[in-house]
């Protein structure tokens, strides 16, 4: 058995990566599949109600897409291609909002402007998911052919930038297009916002409604309309990602970065203001609510927010390990199911691309209330119960639901490097985990890297599944919400800056390697 | 007396202490024409983009048309300011715009006139009038590397640079390859400087032959 | 890459499969617990040490509101039931579980003192240690803040006042207690008059709360959980008491309940736990929490300026089962009357 994983043909690799997702998101997707899949109540789910719900979450979703292109694209264009102080610790920068939870960063906006509705739902979106269109274009801009960038330097100054633009629209359009996804499914912000402000609800209501229900799968059924809506942007993530590929042919060198010149002063400004947007100024207002006491308080600022951080570290240090461990497991899981599954998409029949496409996807589109309830009635068994307390549990689901953005991060990675790497390597008879680790992905570590660290991020946020899973059960998001429903104001702070700052290092650390590396090269 | 459309002086370039340019000096009439051969990495290609101004030298200096161009490690004309065209190895061609974009970009952008009917006779003319709507990705490697010439021609150039344009061709595609330059060369007042290691395209280019070997630039 | 590398993750897979907590033999009582984990988790801690028994503990969270453990417990009994306590910080999803056949009668010693009325006639559940229903009022501000339910419905109170949609927890609970009084369509327009006489909705009883403290509202209608942290916070706010006087309805308590299910495990367990949950003891040290729940336990000391139910304020009287049979149905009607 162990003698066919070590041979040349990547089928028993593939079989493995299918029958793991198999295992982490298919199994627990059977018993809402037929709830989900109730076609015939799309007509009633489609009601004057629900219609306005769904359209008020469309166009919610659509403007925090829009918003996260606006700040995303320029930020990852100037730090990304451009030369000024302080490009290369803003391109350490560009991922970490993504690291912040967006109810943190809706809270945080919200004692810092008191701003409320949905405009300040599309706000807070926008701002948490720009680093998607933001890393997505870095990296096309950083793949640019020199000479393709060159050749319209020599012309004007204005045909390099457009050039510039041109080849990082479509990696933001594709970024933009998972920041609606997000946006579109999330719950909790449009209700903190509904919340301090005047009251109006979101598709995603709906389906928590429906889950409260005796029969918790008709949250599963209620979800229809937003995992069409999923499966439509997800398609036209494919295709517009198969355009991309097709204009990034590059035989050559990558184009380096170009002095701002007299520009220097401004492009600093601007790229202040984002980071100040995207991540100073919710954490700085985080920061500043460790400590805030209402104004009859005796105690002062510092010895609330220490004690607010002594209770994080104490209560909450178990609960944050269990889930780093966890959310790791599924981090590490996706390292090794991502590449077999991207690399299978690459060399499949055309034919077959699609429905594997839709296949890797589904558990990212359907609530994660409803796979959870679907692992509980797949896993709880008698026989199973080892299986279904322990940790290997959240870690599968985890890996098996955010799947699909390391599959997608990679694709496109993989898409990048040139066959003939591989095929030199098939030659010279190596196995196949060496020509893909070694020779399809060796350059593209970064990708692989990313990849696992937003499964991991995505993982640490994951509530349902936490309030659903026994080994998940005693987690981080299960003590902060606790917390935050209960206004412990300081402690959900206080652990939140924790939890956020046990996420940033690595990241952190990682971009740092990679900028001195590629200052070695 | 004119001065001349290029003239380098004692240009020198390192990379991590190996000397690929070692105080070259060469002066390029308007349409004169040069070949410079020499075996790979010996710094043919840094030497083209000091001249075009994508990169700096260490010392020396790069005169075009008697301006300053790059003094040392500075540039004084941009890149757009030289009136160089350059045709790159891996053509450089603008995936996201088609054939006859990727031309009338290039013109509109100069602020050059006539911009869609000296585009459309161009690409006419090196036979890519029956491509004027499709991607650079779906032409095959000759309509590229036409649609790179057309581009620069259609620059109306001082000087052209050529960076091995037919490197890696098979010995077909090379020889249409030599027509497409000369068809090209016929089309173009400007001085040309060919980079390449072969040395047939050099004697089809005709003009002078130039080797660079160790940083020095000689006469062959 | 080698596939010696690859293979690293068995040993990460295998240590992961070992159980949650690491108790390798399993706990000695499963308990699913809705009660706020800051609460209940060292009431439990303390169990833990002077039975000497390991107890896993599950808990919920509301801010989801996806009544997540009710559901599990409910999914979880289908193949394989795993929780054998289900401690609850309200009283309607208990007796749904009642209602599910999903629980085991016990009459606990503990349960003596409290009232027949927050005990299942059938010993399946027991409540405790509540909390009022109360409007939470700026003292700093003037204004005419409610002394009865339908003060809502006038202006003069309802454009300085909030309270919380009636979707999940105490406010689902409060909202189908006063519909099987008043009827459900009479109640669905009472919530469309109060909208329409100025009264604010919010998402939940702790963010209308958070927003009196802020100065959006006057008043706000909540628990006293809420209230009481909202004093400890050090805001100048103060609690009163609806439908006070003769034939008047009363406050409406909800308290926690307990219950044993029947995964046929750990029974002696559980029935030692809830003997625990129970007592005088718990009873008086939530009392001194932050959430200063009351006691249901005749006699239990609280904490200074917290009035007792029955002695200093009136107190409503529930048909619980009634309100357990009817909270889905009417969750149901008033998600499709606020969720649009």
């Amino acid at each position: 058995m162990i003698a066919v994983f070590h041979g040349r043909s990547p089928r028993p690799w593939w079989s493995l990566a299918v029958g793991l997702t198999l295992l982490a998101a298919w199994l627990p997707l059977l018993p809402i599949l037929e709830p989900l899949l109730r076609f015939d109540r799309l007509a009633h789910m489609l009601d004057a109600r629900t219609a306005a719900l769904l359209w008020r979450s469309t166009w919610i979703s659509g403007l925090a897409a829009l918003l996260a292109i606006v700040l995303g694209w320029p930020y990852a264009l100037l730090c990304t291609r451009f030369q000024f102080p302080g490009a290369g610790l803003f391109r350490l920068l560009m991922p970490l909002p993504i690291l912040l939870p967006p109810l943190m960063v809706a809270q945080a906006w919200f004692g810092l402007t008191g701003m409320t509705g949905p405009l300040a739902t599309v706000f807070t979106f926008g701002v948490c998911y720009a680093p998607l269109p933001a890393l997505l274009a870095a990296r096309s801009l950083h793949k640019q052919a020199a000479s393709s960038f060159e050749s319209a330097l020599l012309i004007a100054p204005r045909l390099a930038f457009w050039s510039l633009l041109r080849i990082s629209f479509l990696p933001a359009m594709i970024g933009a297009g998972f920041a609606f996804l997000f946006a579109a499914a999330d719950f909790a912000v449009p209700d903190y916002f509904a919340t301090v402000g005047d009251l109006f609800h979101v598709y995603a209501a709906e389906i928590f409604g429906h889950s409260r229900n005796f029969d918790f799968t008709a949250g599963a059924t209620a979800s229809l309309p937003l995992v069409l809506l999923g499966v439509v942007i997800l398609l036209g993530n494919a295709i517009l990602l198969k355009r991309q590929l097709g204009y990034e042919k590059n035989s050559g060198r990558y184009a380096t970065a170009i002095s701002a010149g007299r520009l220097t002063l401004p492009i600093l400004l601007f790229m202040l203001t984002i980071v100040t947007v995207l991540l100073l100024a919710p954490l700085g207002r985080v920061i500043f609510e460790t400590g805030n006491q209402g104004p009859l308080s005796e105690r002062t600022w510092l010895e609330v927010s220490q004690q607010a951080f002594r209770e994080g570290i104490d209560r909450g240090r178990g609960d944050l390990m269990r889930t780093l461990g966890f959310s790791g497991l599924a981090g590490l899981l996706c390292l090794f199911l991502a590449p077999l599954w991207a690399h299978m998409l690459l060399h499949c029949k055309n034919w077959l691309r699609l429905p594997l496409v839709v296949l890797v996807s589904l558990p990212l589109l359907v609530p994660s209330v409803a796979l959870g309830f679907g692992s509980i009635l797949m896993f709880n068994r008698p026989w199973l119960d080892q299986f279904y307390s322990s940790s290997l549990l959240p870690a599968l689901l985890i890996a098996g639901r955010f799947l699909p953005i390391a599959v997608f991060l990679l694709l496109d990675a993989m898409s990048r490097v040139p066959d003939s790497r591989e095929e030199n390597a098939a030659l010279a008879g190596c196995s196949y985990l060496q020509r893909l680790f070694r020779y399809r992905l060796g350059t593209q570590h970064a990708s692989l890297w990313l990849a696992a660290g937003l499964v991991v991020a995505f993982g640490v946020r994951e509530l349902d599944f936490a309030i659903l899973l026994p080994a998940a059960n005693a987690s981080a998001a299960v003590r902060y919400y606790n917390a935050l429903h209960f206004s412990r104001d300081n402690f959900v702070a206080a652990y939140g800056l924790i939890l956020i700052l046990l996420l940033f290092l690595p990241v952190m650390l990682h971009g740092w390697w990679q900028s001195l590396r590629s200052s070695d090269q | 007396m004119n001065p001349p459309q290029l003239a380098l002086s004692a240009l020198t370039k390192s990379f991590r202490q190996r000397v690929v340019l070692d105080h070259v000096s060469l002066a390029v009439e308007a349409g004169q024409r040069f070949s410079i051969q020499g075996p790979s990495g010996t710094g043919k290609t840094t030497l083209l983009r000091i001249i075009a101004g994508l990169e700096a030298a260490d010392s020396g200096s790069v005169w075009l048309a008697g301006k300053v161009a790059t003094e040392g490690a500075k540039i004084k004309l941009q890149p757009w300011q030289r009136g160089v065209q350059m045709v790159f190895q891996d053509l450089g061609l603008w995936p996201t715009r088609n054939v006859l974009q990727n031309v009338m970009d290039a013109r509109q952008a100069a602020g050059l006139p006539h911009v869609k009917e000296v585009s459309t006779q161009v690409l006419v003319a090196l036979g890519l009038g029956d491509f004027l709507k499709r991607k650079p990705g779906k032409l095959s490697g000759g309509e590229a590397r036409r649609l790179a010439f057309a581009r620069a021609l259609a620059m109306e150039p001082k000087l052209l640079l050529l960076d091995e344009p037919f490197a890696s061709l098979d010995p077909d595609a090379r020889h249409a390859g030599f027509e497409l330059l000369e068809q090209v060369l016929d089309q173009t007042s400007a001085a040309v400087i060919l980079v390449t290691h072969d040395p047939e395209e050099a004697t089809r280019l005709g003009g002078s032959q130039l080797r660079l070997v160790d940083g020095v630039l000689a006469c062959i | 890459m080698r596939i010696s590398r690859a293979t690293l993750l068995l040993p990460l897979l295998t240590l992961a499969c070992g159980h949650s907590d690491g108790m390798s033999s399993g706990p000695d009582l499963v308990v699913y617990c809705s009660l706020d984990q800051d609460l209940s988790e060292n009431i439990i801690a303390k169990f833990e040490a002077r039975t000497g028994f390991t107890v896993e503990t599950q808990f919920d969270v509301e801010r989801n509101k996806t009544v997540g453990l009710v559901n599990r417990i409910i999914a979880e009994a289908k193949n394989n039931p795993r929780a054998d306590v289900y401690w609850n910080n309200e009283i309607a999803h208990t007796l749904r579980l009642k209602d599910a056949g999903l629980t085991v009668a016990y009459q606990s010693p503990a349960a003596d003192g409290i009232p027949a009325a927050f005990r299942d006639a059938d010993h399946h559940w027991t409540g405790f240690a509540a909390r009022a229903r109360v409007i939470l009022y700026r003292t700093d501000r003037e204004g005419l803040v409610p002394e009865k339910l339908d003060d809502f419905l006038n202006p003069a109170y309802a454009v300085g006042g909030a309270m919380a949609q009636p979707l999940t927890g105490t406010t689902l609970t409060n909202a189908t207690v006063l519909s099987l009084q008043r009827g459900n369509d009479a109640m669905l327009s009472w919530f469309a008059a109060a909208e329409a006489a100025g009264l604010s909705f919010g998402a939940g009883n702790a963010d209308v709360m958070r927003r009196t403290t802020h100065g959006d509202f006057l008043w706000c209608f909540t628990d006293t959980d809420d209230a009481a942290k909202a004093i400890a916070q050090g805001h100048p706010v103060a609690v009163r008491y609806l439908e006070q006087g003769d034939g008047s309805l009363g406050v409406l308590l909800i308290p926690n309940s307990i219950c044993i299910l029947n995964s046929g495990k750990n029974l002696d367990a559980a029935k030692q736990f809830l003997d625990y949950i129970l007592s005088v003891e718990v009873e008086t040290q939530l009392a001194f929490s932050v959430a200063q729940q009351i006691p249901l336990h005749v006699g239990v000391a609280m904490p200074a300026g917290v009035q007792i139910p029955g002695q200093d304020y009136q107190v409503m009287a529930v048909d619980w089962p009634a309100v357990a049979a009817a909270i889905s149905a009417r969750a149901v009607a008033f998600q499709e009357a606020f969720v649009k």
